[in-house]
């Protein structure tokens, strides 16, 4: 199993976690942000969750979560979008890490941090892919 | 009035000539528009050729990626190169047509190469050259869109007058096998009546009876006569031979013969 620690937080350990999200399609901005409001975790609003998509461009590293941005007719990816289950189910799994380095790296620039860490190929096969989120979700079935 | 050193103002012009020869990064968005494709695609492609995952989350390529940026292009052009020739099928079947050579309108001034070398024509592919050539590949396709059509419509004529010169032997020889069946009758039923005449005419009896294998009337008739004949003369003789023989034994022949007579006549 691949160990990755960022400051006193074992990434693999938080990314292990079992993330179960409520039946959606897809998930606006809001109601994502909503969601981790209510699970008490980072990116409880609208502009971070933006923040971290399109300005951070966290995810985009993640390239089962880039597959499923749609494209415009330019073939340029759009300012905003609604996500997938599967890109909902991805960023409640990088809300519980950075939730756990805020506390943990607080005053840091940790955001850099994680995005090239969640750029792993490695990271991603184990804990980001599809096929786990495809598994976990027959796990709870 | 203060005077400014000269060392700061140095500093200065030293800092905008640093900015100034500082390489400015690339945009994406500029880069993707050269090469004619999307900026995901652009940022895919700066992936493999890198091969860092970390250019999905940068806002401009580095300078530094400029050799990337060019093998893109490169790439870019060799696949659309590659997918002119699969597209362009018809035009290389066009091609296989003698493709007329391009109208050079430069006039080629002899004089000056009498004196000098001559130098081998470049075989670089120019602007006059490409459009000639397409013009050339344009007009050769269309050449043969109407040697296809001619084809065609010679093909079908052909056909049809394959068909009615099919139906032409058919009724032909239709005819001809019903006029040489009429005359074949026409034949046997004269052959037919020329035979009962002919037999009719010729008819004998004593050669039917001949290849029976019965004797004719004609050959009992001679056989009988020979016969009668023989017998009669004997009897002749015989007779004769009595009478002679008669007076010698002392018999009256005139007597006995009226005696018989008599005979005879009471009989009857």
């Amino acid at each position: 199993m691949t160990t990755v620690i960022l400051g006193g937080t074992d990434i693999s350990k938080a990314l292990s976690r079992q993330v179960t999200l409520p039946p959606k399609q897809r998930w606006s901005r809001r109601a994502l942000a909503r969601h981790l409001k209510s699970l008490g975790l980072m990116g409880a609003d609208y502009h971070t969750l933006d923040n971290w998509e399109r300005d951070r461009k966290l995810f985009r590293g993640i390239k089962d979560f880039r597959r499923e941005i749609p494209l415009d007719d330019k073939g340029n990816y759009p300012d905003t979008f609604p996500f997938t289950a599967y890109q909902a189910w991805v960023i409640v799994k990088v809300a519980y890490i950075l939730t756990s380095l805020r506390d943990d790296l607080r005053g840091c620039e940790y955001l850099p941090l994680v995005a090239k860490t969640l750029a792993n190929k490695e990271i991603q096969k184990h804990f980001l892919s599809r096929d786990i989120w495809l598994y976990e979700l027959s796990e709870a079935a | 009035m203060a005077r400014k050193s000269t060392k700061t103002t140095e500093n200065t012009m030293s800092a905008i000539d640093e900015a100034i020869n500082t390489p400015v990064n690339f945009q994406f968005c500029e880069v993707a528009e050269d090469l004619g494709i999307g900026e995901a695609e652009l940022r895919e492609r700066l992936e493999d050729k890198t091969g860092s995952a970390e250019v999905h989350q940068l806002d401009s390529i580095p300078v530094d990626w400029e050799p990337a940026i060019k093998a893109i292009k490169t790439d870019l052009e060799a696949e659309s190169s590659v997918r002119r020739l699969t597209a362009s099928e018809p035009v290389s079947k066009a091609s296989e047509a003698p493709v007329e050579p391009p109208i050079i309108d430069e006039p080629i001034d002899t004089s000056k190469t009498t004196n000098k070398r001559s130098k081998a024509k470049s075989a670089a592919i120019t602007k006059t050259r490409k459009s000639s050539l397409e013009k050339g590949a344009k007009s050769s396709q269309k050449t043969t869109d109407l040697e296809q059509m001619a084809t065609a419509t010679l093909a079908a004529q052909k056909g049809t007058r394959k068909g009615a010169n099919l139906a032409a032997i058919e009724l032909t020889a239709q005819e001809g096998a019903y006029q040489h069946v009429k005359k074949e009758g026409l034949k046997r039923q004269i052959a037919k009546l020329a035979k009962e005449l002919e037999d009719e005419k010729n008819f004998d009896p004593q050669e039917m009876l001949a290849a029976l294998g019965i004797p004719g009337l004609e050959d009992t008739e001679n056989e009988l006569n020979d016969l009668i004949e023989g017998t009669l003369g004997k009897l002749g003789n015989a007779t004769q031979e009595i009478l002679d023989n008669a007076w010698m034994n002392g018999l009256d022949t005139e007597a006995e013969l009226e005696s018989l007579q008599e005979l005879l006549n009471l009989n009857s």
